[in-house]
């Protein structure tokens, strides 16, 4: 029985084998290999190519994958359990038990989900997104601050300028 | 799943295995690959290699073609037809060019890295290949473990494109490596729950051949299976794990790591020909998969309407009528991605993580209670 | 290179695998999204629905040189963007074809005379395989292109000996 899965290994290292032997029959035929200079550099639209791109990445992907983590290792400790779930002499102790443990995933979601760690957009998302139940993405309110006054003008005529669009008419 | 959790749960699986609760079906069980038996060993694995290569060359090559055929009726014109009666050949076409034509490795890459990461996303596919039924009989190797180690060796799949992205040293593959990455690994959250949820309704059995002979019977030889039989909690839950298929297999309208009118081809950015290929294949070859992998956990099965159970599992003719009737059922489901990807407009990266924690992470929580207390 | 290009003289064999490639590669001539000028809204017009260019085998539109091999030069060529050409040109993987679409790409067009900052004919920049005329040319015309281009594969050589020009064949 260990056998099986040795099989499986063997038919995955194969996957790997299959390419390269592909990349060798290709090579042996007639295939072109022609390079240059030109040809060898990185593509970026038709320019030069600017840097390297062996960069630091944005927070936000490691967010996702902490989560990831969590959640996948979660599940990966389910799978016995979900196993033995229809075995009659466990039904109850099962039941509670499984209750318990998705219980508490559950909850971290929640916690997640309230800390804003879920949002995709995160320069808005603070203060924003829990409190006021705005989607992270609506830019209407950030508008509103920036190019329209805090309170409405009293009487008639136009809207006296705020700072914060005309700061050099501030002292005025 | 991670394969450290895999072989962990492989030592506690093998008990269970050894004490001969499991009778394991597959094409060539006899045939001891290495050692014992000698030649025949050597004759089982070379069969197995065949089929496995054959069909994931022979599967994209259709769905390829149906696709393209597809996309043109959709958009009211003819699609290819000058290659071939009706451009059956098209895909074949486009094979040999690709074999044919020039392979560049960029020098600003990383030359190891880059070489190995398209051998990476097959050896997943060719080993879940490797595990999935299409009859009772019909599995190369028939694991008691089944579904657990297919979802394990897909998301090897995730290892190779980031692979691909990092070894490009190109803007535009690493962008696009990095959003599949947190893609593919956010959609597998709700997708392993919807698995659990199958596990459960069937009785705790992981093997996806026991999982559709539990679907035998019922009103019809239709009434046990899952989304038929547990209609409130499995119905949503195949929604949930078609959709976060859809997302895994990076088809439209989650096609954001290779969204053209932003990051150009994603990952596969630098990658021409032969190599470029691999990928190509890979995609169609796992959309084969992951819709037989549905179809075994939520759509019966090999089971057929009016058929009785029984009569698929044994002999000749049922074991031939169980393998198109899974064929057909998997076909469709396929055709149901290729039908949504020209249909519907891509979504936006935040609103693919919202769909999915926000979402089906929460629905597919709900799923899985429900169906405990419906299986209690 | 492989081992057997262009080296074998040509017989039954070797003339049905260089038919084999060519059909291959003229079935399947997928062209670089790349467009310069209103020419590209034309080129558009051919993948659309009316015109259809997946007929041919030719609808797959690639982001990237590194999995086209057709770019069609659709439009007037600046010298600012001459350089950007040369090097997606020479990005592509062999064996590559360029379409020169319209008069300003063939030889300059309206801008020849005066026309300070365009180039006069974008083969002074990159070999053209196909010239298509028309300002810009029509549907048809571009279709009619591809075509030209797909006679112009059929005649490769592969794995045959290229046979001297002008020596009796």
């Amino acid at each position: 029985m260990y056998y099986d899965y040795l099989n499986i290994a063997c038919l995955a290292v194969f996957g790997v084998v299959f390419v390269w032997l592909n990349m060798i029959a290709g090579d042996l035929l007639f295939r072109p290999h022609r390079p240059n200079d030109l040809k060898l550099s990185t593509y970026e639209c038709g320019e030069e190519a600017f840097g390297s791109s062996w960069i630091r990445f944005d927070m936000r992907f490691y967010s996702v994958a902490l989560i990831f983590v969590v959640f996948d290792l979660e599940i990966a400790f389910l799978f016995p359990w979900a196993s033995v779930y229809a075995d009659p002499g466990l039904q109850g102790i099962v039941l509670i038990e499984g209750l318990v443990f998705i219980g508490i995933l559950f909850l971290g979601l929640v916690y997640v989900w309230a800390k804003g760690d879920l949002d995709w957009i995160k320069a808005f998302s603070e203060g924003r997104a829990i409190h006021t139940g705005q989607h992270p993405a609506d830019f209407s309110e950030r508008r509103r601050a920036l190019y329209e006054p805090d309170e409405p003008s009293v009487g008639p005529g136009p809207a006296e300028p705020t700072d914060d669009v005309k700061p050099q008419e501030a002292g005025t | 799943m991670s394969v450290t959790s895999v072989c962990l749960e492989l030592g506690a699986s093998l008990g269970h295995v050894q004490d001969g609760s499991y009778d394991s079906r597959g094409l060539f069980k006899d045939w001891d690959w290495f050692g014992r038996e000698g030649l025949w060993g050597f004759v089982g694995m070379a069969l197995s290699l065949a089929i496995i290569v054959g069909v994931c060359s022979v599967v994209p090559i259709l769905f390829v073609w149906v696709e393209r055929r597809g996309s043109g009726r959709i958009h009211q014109r003819k699609g290819p037809n000058r290659v071939g009666p009706f451009g059956l050949l098209q895909t074949l076409a486009d094979g040999i060019k690709l074999m044919f034509k020039e392979d560049i490795i960029p020098a600003n890459a990383s030359r190891f890295l880059f070489m190995i990461a398209p051998g990476l996303v097959l050896a997943g596919v060719f080993a879940a290949f490797a595990l999935l039924p299409l009859s009772s009989t019909g599995v190369i190797v028939d694991a008691p473990l089944g579904i657990y180690i297919i979802a394990a060796v897909l998301s090897l799949e995730v290892i190779g494109v980031i692979m691909a992205g990092w070894a490009s040293n190109n803007k535009w593959a690493i962008l696009g490596a990095m959003r599949e990455a947190a893609q593919m690994i956010s959609y597998e959250v709700p997708m392993g729950l919807c698995i659990l949820l199958a596990i459960i309704c069937h009785d705790g059995e992981l093997s996806l051949r026991a999982m559709s002979e539990n679907q035998a019977g019922g009103f019809l030889n239709v009434g046990n299976w899952l989304i038929f039989s547990n209609p409130l909690f499995a119905f949503p839950a195949f929604v949930i794990f078609f959709i976060a298929c859809l997302a895994n297999t990076k088809r439209a309208p989650f096609d954001l790591p290779e969204a053209e009118s932003e990051l150009v081809s994603g990952f596969h950015t630098e990658y021409s020909g032969i190599r470029f290929s691999f990928f190509f294949l890979e995609e169609y070859a796992s959309m084969f998969l992951v819709s037989a992998v549905t179809v075994m956990m939520f759509l019966g099965g090999w089971n057929i309407p009016f058929v009785p159970g029984e009569m698929l599992t044994g002999g000749f003719v049922g074991e031939v009528l169980a393998i198109g009737s899974t064929l057909v059922k998997t076909f469709f489901l396929v055709w149901v991605m290729i039908w949504v990807r020209w249909t519907l407009p891509r979504i936006r990266v935040d609103q693919v993580m919202t769909l999915c924690y926000k979402y089906l992470t929460p629905l597919a929580f709900l799923c899985l209670l429900g169906s405990c207390f419906w299986e209690a | 290179m492989g081992a057997l290009d262009h080296k074998l003289e040509p017989t039954v064999l070797t003339t049905t695998v260089d038919r084999l490639v060519n059909w291959a590669r003229r079935s399947s001539v997928w062209p670089m999204t790349f467009g310069l000028a209103c020419c590209a809204i034309e080129m558009m017009a051919v993948g659309a629905a009316h015109h259809d260019l997946d007929r041919f085998g030719s609808g797959a539109f690639r982001a990237t040189p590194r999995q086209s091999d057709l770019m069609i030069v659709a439009g007037t060529v600046s010298f600012k963007m001459a350089e950007l050409i040369k090097r997606l040109y020479e990005q592509m993987p062999d064996p590559k074809y360029v379409l020169a679409m319209g008069a300003c790409a063939t030889g300059g067009g309206p801008y020849y005379k005066y026309g300070y900052h365009v180039v006069k004919g974008i083969d002074r920049v990159v070999p053209v395989d196909v010239y298509v005329g028309g300002c810009p040319p029509r549907p048809e015309a571009l279709l009619d292109g591809l075509m030209a281009l797909q006679a112009k594969i059929d005649r490769q050589h592969v794995i045959t000996k290229v046979p001297i020009i002008g020596a009796a064949t």
